[in-house]
């Protein structure tokens, strides 16, 4: 039996995120950020993109010990992103890691509920898919954006703080 | 703000790494799933939970994991064991309802002034409580009442040796800690000795009968393993006798022995020390109090599952069968005549050693909380 605490992980953090959002701007800067406290990041350049979630990635999920999920605006625009985000909220429910959400520029109420602007695209992304994959992705959904985590709104709240 | 990030994350992984120092924890993982499965997390309902079982079992080791693995979900947290106080019924409560608020809010020194803040203060938050080695149903009365005392999605925990105490607060859903398989046991054992989870070669046959001899409680089987961390063959072969004379009776307290015995004579001192007492006291503050010489020695108590030293607080902590022990030898000194006593517990023989004047040279006094109940009594004396 694999118990959690003799495990090893291969990665300390799976970022999971919306590359057209956030790649350049806010997850280089994270990145860069985490790579400085020496905190081992899994990086997807190397993995081809399709529908279908590879396997590499899976494993990559499985082997992390936490997960950063990045929600922006056109997250849930992409089957890709969603599929990951399955996967996390599975071992998330399994007890075998932490995940912290963080809201970039999109309300965690939107996330939950799947309203306004993410609402709409997380629609367009459900066209034609069966009851059963939607109703995963609408359950990781709720459950990932209702865990503690951090919001962007907050940073400029901070920000004026700093400069009043 | 990224810096914030960064900083939470590695936090997180620190903490989560740190709570590894549990030792490896074989069979832990079916634990925490039915646990879980009686947690029932998904729902929106406030629930109460109890972890059932006996002293050494494991209780606390499955809800310190769940604690740090589920706390980040809840809006306040708190992780307990309140014992009972030398104060009046009124004072005690009190003073139970001081910490937890101050803990669950993170509020030094919070003072109140009268019974029932809990049950205002913390009605819609989704709070995760948990309460170890409870003993006393005022204690689940005082702190965790009713559920209804907490908002929607709250999680109350509550590990204990006492079923009746569990029914008598309408704790219904249970979790009973069940006693590992032999070959579990073995593997226990071996994971602490080894760091692995079957014996090297050649000592296959020694393993098994020290697990035989040892019995299937988790605590005795890792802190016989860890005693025993690389030694070789004979020094195995030449513990046998001792182990086997020590269950003769079948008393645990006794197999426990064994591994007291085996540390060096610096290292028993600062084991009893910390049995009468220092259990529950910070790090800094018992290096302060015992000097630098027991930096090593918490260490090496550490090594050997004598002692937990807390990630997160930094206090070191005595499972009660081991401070039992502790107690117990410190007693057995000197039977009878408890002037010669190293340590004195019982308010009774500190009157009595007073009183005959029979005072040692060397004794210390423990636990002088216990001589306000005799106040008189000394004055007296004087």
């Amino acid at each position: 039996m694999a118990s959690s605490s003799s495990r090893s992980w291969t990665y300390d953090v799976f970022p999971s995120f919306s590359g057209e959002d956030v790649r350049k701007s806010f997850l280089s800067h994270l990145l860069k950020k985490l790579h400085r406290k020496s905190i081992n990041t899994f990086i997807d350049n190397n993995i081809e993109r399709s529908h279908a979630i590879a396997p590499d990635l899976l494993s990559a999920i499985n082997n992390s010990m936490i997960s950063i999920v990045v929600f922006s605006k056109k997250y849930a625009s992409s089957t890709w992103c969603l599929n990951e985000l399955v996967e996390i909220h599975k071992c998330y429910k399994e007890l075998t890691q932490i995940v912290i959400p963080i809201f970039y520029e999109v309300d965690p109420s939107d996330v939950r509920k799947q309203t306004r602007e993410f609402g709409e695209f997380f629609k367009v992304t459900c066209v034609g898919k069966t009851e059963d994959v939607k109703q995963q992705w609408i359950e990781a959904l709720e459950e990932v954006a209702s865990i503690a985590g951090h919001d962007s709104k907050n940073w400029y709240v901070c920000l004026v703080y700093f400069f009043a | 703000m990224i810096e914030h990030i960064a900083k939470d994350v590695l936090n997180k992984l620190i903490a989560t790494s740190s709570s590894n120092c549990f030792g490896d924890l074989v069979g832990i993982e079916a634990h925490l799933k039915a646990v879980k499965s009686i947690l029932c997390l998904e729902s929106e309902e406030a629930r109460m939970v109890g972890i059932l079982g006996p002293s050494g079992i494991g209780k606390t080791t499955i809800a310190r994991i769940l604690y740090s693995k589920l706390s980040s979900q809840f809006d306040y947290h708190v992780f307990g064991s309140f014992k009972r106080t030398n104060q009046d019924n009124y004072g005690m409560k009190l003073s139970w309802e001081e910490q937890f608020l101050s803990e669950i809010l993170d509020q030094k020194d919070l003072k109140i002034s009268q019974l029932g803040v809990v049950k205002q203060r913390l009605k819609h938050k989704k709070v995760l409580i948990v309460l170890d080695d409870v003993d006393n149903l005022e204690l689940l009365k005082t702190l965790v009442g009713q559920t209804g005392w907490f908002g929607p999605g709250s999680r109350i925990i509550v590990t204990t040796q006492d079923r009746i105490l569990l029914k008598s607060h309408k704790i219904d859903h249970i979790y009973e800690v069940g006693y590992p398989s032999r070959k579990l046991a073995l593997r226990i054992l071996c994971r602490s000795a080894f760091d692995r989870n079957s014996p090297p070669d050649g000592f296959m046959q020694l393993a098994n009968e020290v697990t035989e001899l040892v019995g299937n409680l988790p605590l005795a089987l890792n802190i016989m393993g860890s005693s025993l961390k690389g030694r070789d063959k004979e020094e195995w072969i030449e513990m046998m006798p001792s182990l086997r004379n020590s269950l003769v009776d079948g008393e645990i307290l006794k197999t426990l022995r064994v591994s007291y015995d085996r540390l060096h004579g610096n290292y028993q001192e600062i084991f009893l020390y910390i049995a009468c007492l220092l259990n529950c006291c910070g790090v800094e503050y018992i290096i302060s109090m015992l000097g630098d010489n027991a930096i090593i020695g918490l260490k090496i108590l550490a090594e050997k599952s004598l002692i937990h030293i807390s990630p997160l607080d930094k206090t070191v902590e005595m499972h009660s069968l081991l401070q039992k022990l502790g107690r117990k030898i410190v007693r057995d000194e000197s039977f009878g005549n408890p002037g010669k006593r190293r340590f004195l517990l019982d308010a009774e023989d500190i009157c009595d050693v007073f009183t005959d004047n029979t005072v040692s040279s060397y004794i210390i006094f423990s636990s002088l909380t216990l001589l306000t109940s005799k106040q008189v009594t000394i004055k007296n004396l004087f």
